[in-house]
């Protein structure tokens, strides 16, 4: 089912948190959702699932959610651990949540054992840990098998055999012909799940693109040359008009051409090389590069920077 | 509708808080009409000698035990399970995984009035079935049932499911449970005889359009019967208008 974004806007005040957002959610793939710290993610989904009023639409395979139903089969969410009765079970808690979709108690118990609680489907989860509330409200989401989900930060709280487990679960989801859109702020597990991105960033969007599309932007895809003449092959490589940045004595950091071309010229011009070396830049050096200058909340520049009494008083 | 009323019955039952609260109103009901007829059944009674004093019988009008269930103290239980309607959506975050279920606000709303409804009426029933079988236990003996005893009972359910139903709206309003439950008890022990009292020789009128003294009004009967239940209804439907625009408006 295709998730149509169309020109979604919001303000709370004077403070504009979603601005004219577009996008589209395809089926078949993992979308991640990414953006500092009070970009407007959460609000856009709130928006997307009609909690939150604002201008712009949603549709859902051409459709506004209101006009579908049942609507828990279209799109199951996912936007906080904690949304839930600490004194109802987790099982009383799905039979409840499973009602507009008319979902059956086998169902409950099978999603139950999927994400984990079928041991603990009895208890009050008031005494759950994030990562319990975390897959109760996975469980909550997948719960009626909707076509499209929407989750917001899922993988907080989870152990990493938790967190490899919601890849496998999500990108298996997708596989078969369902939409899924995820944010987090773990970019290294974004960069192994997601296979498109949507990056938004003071509420305005700042890249709807494939995962490759969005690292390659980043000045961190770099060649490593290592001559023992690096000097001379220094001046080769700026001669032909490529960025060249002294790591060691012995080593290059060329941008702007990738290893065949760099081999030729050191080739042509007589200079040994003992490695060269594709580097690519991670979902996080992108994402930095691209965010730096749309950080609402930014801590210091200089972690390291304590007062001399290490800021005892 | 059906699925929403399936979702409200499963969250009201799904919850220990409800029975405990089903449980505390009953033992307050069967507390209340057992010291009410303890203290009236001399009172109502022909004393048997011939004379107009109190002492008589020892038997009780049917209707003065069996409205026990509207007192001050079992209100408080039957509106707390009221308030929890919304009370605790709002608490627990909720709200948002209920209306991402039920994008149409109003289906939500409806579903969640009508099952208040029929809990209150129920409980009602039961605390009246309670009341009674109190009353017996105790030996007190109860006078034949009148059109006016059906009367007043009907004037005291329909007084109970009215003030829950403020109780339900003031929660939505204020997304706070406590202020849903305490707002309308203040109303009716402290700031409307409060008022009444001070502003009694300026403004003698008041207490007849006050919320809860006209429910009292139209629950005790006599002649202004009729202004006291539209003044309440009015109050009712007013809060009930004010609560559905705005949960349809705000944002969840």
């Amino acid at each position: 089912m295709i998730v149509d974004v169309q020109s979604l806007s919001k303000a709370y005040g004077s403070v504009q948190a979603v601005h004219e957002l577009s996008f589209r959610v395809s089926p078949g793939h993992i979308t991640g959702f990414l953006g500092p710290n009070g970009s407007g993610k959460s609000t856009t989904m709130r928006l997307m699932l009609g909690l939150d009023h604002g201008t712009g639409t949603t549709l859902y395979e051409g459709k506004r959610l209101v006009d579908h139903r049942p609507v828990t089969k279209v799109v199951g969410s996912h936007l906080d651990a904690k949304f839930f009765h600490p004194k109802r079970t987790a099982r009383a808690h799905l039979q409840m949540m499973g009602s507009e979709a008319g979902v059956s108690r086998v169902r409950v118990d099978e999603v139950l054992e999927l994400v984990g609680l079928q041991g603990v489907a009895d208890k009050r989860p008031g005494g759950f840990s994030l990562g319990m509330g975390q897959r109760l409200g996975l469980a909550t989401a997948i719960l009626a098998e909707p076509q499209v989900l929407l989750l917001d930060e899922p993988a907080n709280g989870l152990d990493p055999q938790s967190i490899q487990w919601l890849r496998d679960f999500l990108t298996h989801y997708a596989q078969r012909g369902n939409s899924v859109l995820v944010s987090s702020h773990l970019l290294s597990e974004m960069q192994l799940m997601a296979d498109h991105l949507v990056v938004i960033a003071r509420g305005r969007l700042i890249a709807d693109e494939s995962m490759s599309q969005f690292v390659s932007r980043s000045t961190k895809n770099d060649v490593l040359v290592r001559s023992s003449d690096a000097v001379r092959l220094a001046a080769e490589l700026r001669a032909q008009g490529l960025g060249v940045a002294a790591e060691t004595p012995e080593a290059l950091a060329v941008t702007g051409a990738g290893t065949d071309r760099i081999g030729d010229i050191a080739f042509a011009a007589g200079i040994t090389v003992r490695e060269l070396v594709n580097r690519q830049a991670s979902l996080e050096d992108a994402f930095l590069e691209l965010t730096s200058e749309s950080q609402d909340f930014a801590a210091g520049s200089d972690p390291g920077a304590m007062p001399a009494d290490g800021g005892a008083r | 509708m059906s699925a929403a009323l399936v979702y409200e019955w499963r969250r009201i039952t799904s919850i220990r808080s409800t029975y405990v609260l089903v449980a505390l109103f009953l033992v307050a009901t069967g507390l209340v009409a057992y010291l009410v007829a303890q203290v009236t059944q001399g009172s109502f009674g022909d004393p048997g000698d011939g004379s107009d004093g109190m002492i008589g019988s020892g038997s009780v009008p049917l209707g003065v035990v069996m409205i026990a269930g509207t007192n001050f103290l079992s209100a408080i239980f039957v509106t707390t399970i009221a308030a929890q309607s919304f009370g605790h959506e709002y608490r627990y975050g909720l709200i948002r995984l209920t209306l991402s279920e039920y994008p149409r606000r109003w289906v939500i709303f409806t579903a969640k009035l009508i099952v208040v409804v029929v809990w209150v009426v129920a409980l009602y029933l039961l605390s009246m079935v309670v009341a009674f079988a109190v009353v017996k236990i105790a030996g007190v003996a109860i006078d034949p049932v009148t059109s006016e005893t059906w009367l007043q009972l009907l004037r005291a359910g329909l007084f109970l499911v009215g003030y829950s139903i403020l109780a339900f709206m003031l929660t939505l309003i204020t997304r706070n449970l406590v202020l849903g439950v305490v707002i309308p008890l203040l109303l009716g022990a402290v700031v409307e005889p409060l008022a009444s009292a001070g502003l009694v020789d300026r403004l003698p009128w008041l207490p007849q359009y006050l919320p809860i003294s006209a429910g009292q009004t139209f629950l005790n009967g006599g002649d202004d019967l009729g202004r006291g239940g539209v003044v309440f209804l009015a109050w009712v439907v007013g809060l009930s208008v004010i609560g559905l625009v705005q949960f349809a408006r705000r944002d969840a």
